[in-house]
């Protein structure tokens, strides 16, 4: 990152810090009693989005896990699982973009000790850039919040306004390393190029990406511009 | 010393027709922009087949990441011995280089052989203007081989040298 984003990362900590301060304590307080759920839901859905799109675009988009929530449905407790309708999580990502996270349930067993949360029907629309936008739909996945672990056991279509679509059949990802491995089949197909191989490992947000077993990449030469040639947006000068 | 030039009719990218890679594995390194093929790679565009080791692809980063589709493939580095085949020539050596831009392939190494039919041409480097097919293979310079290129004609093959 170059130094005046560090520069404005900076000026914005100071900022928040002080608004903090002027809110004084009374806020704080209200502030805790929010409820255990919320802060789940704040750090489960925008992880989510964030990761699958940062694995495979190779953009590190590390939103302020900030977002509001924008709404959820109505909160029931069935058969000893909190179940929690349509949560929806608006939200901005550093670059101040707008990303949205929409699950149709998440429930988390009442009382167990183990941390996992189940989330059904998830689609998430998150930015890339000005521009490009990403939207990934999972049917449903766990989310192990002990060790920062996520594993979208069902079909997983991830596209983008760039004309980028890629589909997994499972993916195991790990929060906190920004990594994803699979170990079933997995296609991405773009302008010009697809890929496909029956595993893959993404780490560094997707920065690598290392396909294995039966790896097939087909390129339409017309597509594959020799470096050098005019870009389609207008001439940079690279 | 003496080179053989000479025209490889079949040893041509053609721009249009699709390839298609095949490998035990594949890695992509956005940040050093390469993208690495290793393992039974097999390269197929139309009639040229390559085969090799391992085969490494530069692109332009600027241009886009390689998962965008939109960067720029800027040359491509063969390595673990390279064999290319076309329609009726077929060339070995343990390296070659293909420039996207100026679509030259080159093969070279200790031995780089150009057989077609029954002719074997030996020499130290061939450099093939894919895009005609122009070929040009030098010899090894000050190496055993006298520095000549080692052509072998074998009588009664019909096409005239």
């Amino acid at each position: 990152m170059d130094d005046s984003v560090m520069k404005g990362a900076g000026e914005e900590r100071q900022a928040q810090a002080i608004r903090r301060a002027e809110r004084g304590s009374e806020v704080f307080a209200r502030a805790q009693r929010h409820s255990r759920r919320v802060r789940v839901l704040k750090v489960v859905l925008p992880a989510t989005a964030v990761l699958a799109s940062a694995v495979f675009l190779g953009y590190t988009l590390l939103p302020t896990l900030g977002g509001s929530v924008a709404g959820i449905g109505a909160a029931s407790i069935s058969n000893g699982n909190l179940v929690i309708e349509d949560p929806a999580l608006d939200g901005f990502t550093r670059d101040d973009l707008p990303y949205s996270v929409r699950a149709e349930r998440a429930l988390q067993a009442m009382g167990s000790k183990d941390q996992t949360i189940a989330l059904e029907g998830i689609r998430a629309t998150l930015p890339i850039d000005e521009q490009e936008r990403a939207t990934v739909r999972a049917a449903n996945g766990t989310f192990d919040r002990e060790n920062n672990h996520l594993t979208l056991d069902s079909d997983i279509t991830f596209s983008t306004t760039s004309g980028l679509v890629a589909r997994l059949r499972s993916a195991r990802i790990d929060i906190s390393s920004n990594a994803l491995v699979t170990e079933e089949p997995v296609e991405i197909e773009m302008e010009g190029m697809r890929i496909s191989a029956d595993a893959l490992r993404a780490s560094e947000g997707g920065k690598r990406l290392i396909f294995e077993n039966r790896v097939r990449v087909e390129l339409e030469p017309g597509k594959v511009r020799p470096a050098g040639t005019q870009k389609k947006e207008g001439g940079g000068d690279g | 010393a003496q080179d053989g030039e000479g025209r490889l009719t079949g040893l041509k990218l053609s721009g249009d027709q699709p390839i298609q890679i095949e490998s035990d594995r594949f890695e992509v390194d956005e940040t050093r922009g390469v993208g690495i093929f290793t393992g039974n790679v097999s390269v197929v565009q139309g009639p040229t087949l390559l085969k090799s080791a391992r085969m490494t692809v530069h692109y332009d980063r600027d241009a886009g990441s390689a998962t965008t589709g939109s960067a720029a493939i800027q040359r491509l580095e063969v390595e673990g011995g390279v064999y290319v085949r076309s329609e009726s020539q077929v060339a070995t050596g343990e390296r070659g280089t293909f420039d996207m831009q100026t679509e030259v392939l080159t093969l070279s190494g200790k031995e780089v052989v150009l057989t077609e039919g029954e002719n074997v041409v030996v020499g130290c480097r061939l450099t093939v203007q894919m895009a005609t097919g122009q070929a040009k293979l030098e010899s090894c310079k000050g190496e055993g081989s006298g520095g000549r290129v080692r052509m072998l004609l074998t009588p009664g093959s019909e096409n005239r040298q």
